[in-house]
């Protein structure tokens, strides 16, 4: 049924074959008129060195309006793509300073009590960290105090060496007299003398 | 009208010639509707052009009326016509480039190039004098002259001669140059059609299927509760 629609509009269009080919005529007429005239305004364009096709103003607000859309969809779809931060997990180092003879948790006690466990009941230095300790300079621990090593001796300046004293002292004088020294090249041979 | 036509009584010459004259009207049905379907579909094809040259000012706003559109669609086939019938005329001038040269060379500016192009096809007798007067090509029928039978072929032809080889490449030339600007004008045509028919319809605002009262939502007040 549709080919035989398409076949019906196939005469309708052979019928009107004469009007397109009227319309063509006159169209070819007019095509002259319109070449030479966008002819000149290609010549104008190209001795002014613009294109020879120009975009029409319209044309340039479309694409600069669909130009502006199409920037703004991809950094939209550029922030949605962008992979996630990963995660800043900060670790926070937690030191705990047991009291000498404190039982950690877990650990069965020792048989005695805890008056078994050495330094049981005594104050720790861990104790507070950030604190100072008696008879002690902040920030020093107890340990660095006892393994401190023994303040740096300067050592005595190296003699001079012997074989370096015998060598002539250098004279910049000297030098200098013997690289300006005049060298007289004889070019002609002789023949002036 | 059915004893009518069961009276006519055909003789068998008759019914052959109806059958022939039935078998012709089909052929020529069938040649004028395909030819018509070609037609069509160049038409579409050439029509698509003004989609593509509308798309982006439509789209974004910038021609915003039938009237602009109408407007904007035209001076833009024009430049597209312009652009399309470069070559056919480039074409054409290098014809006519090449007759120039040829009658500078030959001197035979009187020559007409398209009669020695005719020389490569046959030719016939379509004068009614070269044929007897017994036997005439051309016969009135009801007022109307029409060719009584298939006409002579002129002895001699096709036929190809060197001396006129430049009018056989020039007019070739020109009848290309010839069918190119056609095709081009239809195309022009085409699409002025088309953009016609878009001024029409990409501004159309249709009320169809539409009810005013039907999208309004009266939404009841609430009753007040009773005082105690």
């Amino acid at each position: 049924m549709a080919a035989l629609k398409k076949f019906g509009l196939g005469i309708l269009w052979a019928l009107l074959f004469p009007l397109i080919l009227a319309g063509v005529a006159v169209v070819g007429v007019f095509g002259v008129f319109d070449f030479l005239v966008e002819f000149v305004i290609m010549i104008i364009n190209f001795f002014r060195g613009k294109k020879l096709f120009p975009a029409y103003p319209e044309d340039e607000k479309a694409y600069a309006i669909l130009k502006r859309a199409i920037d703004k969809k991809n950094g939209e779809l550029s922030a949605q793509n962008q992979p996630a931060p990963a995660p800043q997990q900060v670790f926070v180092q937690q030191n705990f300073y047991t009291n000498p003879g404190a039982i950690p948790p877990g650990v069965t006690p020792p048989t005695g009590g805890p008056a078994a466990i050495p330094g049981y009941g005594q104050p720790s230095p861990y104790a507070n960290p950030y604190g100072t300790l008696p008879n002690q300079q902040p920030g020093v621990l107890p340990n660095q105090q006892s393994n401190a090593l023994p303040p740096m001796q300067q050592q005595p300046a190296m003699p001079p060496r012997p074989e370096l004293a015998k060598l002539p002292e250098f004279n910049p004088a000297d030098y200098h007299q013997a690289t300006t020294e005049t060298i007289d090249i004889d070019v002609d041979g002789g023949e002036d003398e | 009208m059915i004893r009518v036509l069961a009276s006519i009584q055909l003789s068998e010459t008759d019914r052959k010639a109806l059958i022939i004259l039935l078998i012709l009207l089909v052929l020529l049905v069938l040649i004028i509707g395909l030819i018509g379907m070609a037609i069509n579909a160049t038409m579409k094809h050439q029509s698509k052009r003004a989609d593509s040259m509308m798309h982006d000012v439509a789209v974004t706003h910038v021609v915003d009326n039938t009237r602009s559109f109408r407007r904007f669609g035209f001076k833009k086939n024009n430049r597209a016509l312009f652009r399309d019938s470069i070559k056919p005329f480039l074409v054409a001038l290098l014809g006519l480039a090449i007759w120039i040269i040829y009658n500078i060379a030959t001197g035979n500016w009187g020559e007409n190039p398209w009669a020695h192009f005719g020389e490569l096809f046959f030719r016939f007798k379509f004068d009614n004098s070269e044929y007897p007067a017994t036997d005439p090509l051309w016969v009135k029928v009801f007022g109307m002259t029409i060719l009584a039978r298939w006409p002579e072929a002129v002895e001699g032809y096709p036929r190809f001669e060197v001396a006129h080889i430049a009018s056989y490449i020039e007019v070739t030339l020109w009848i290309v140059a010839i069918a190119w600007y056609a095709y081009s004008c239809q195309a022009y045509i085409a699409r002025a059609m088309r953009i016609i028919r878009l001024s029409n319809t990409v501004y159309e605002k249709s009320l169809e299927g539409f009810n005013a009262n039907a999208n309004v939502d009266v939404t009841p007040e609430a009753p007040i509760p009773p005082s105690d």
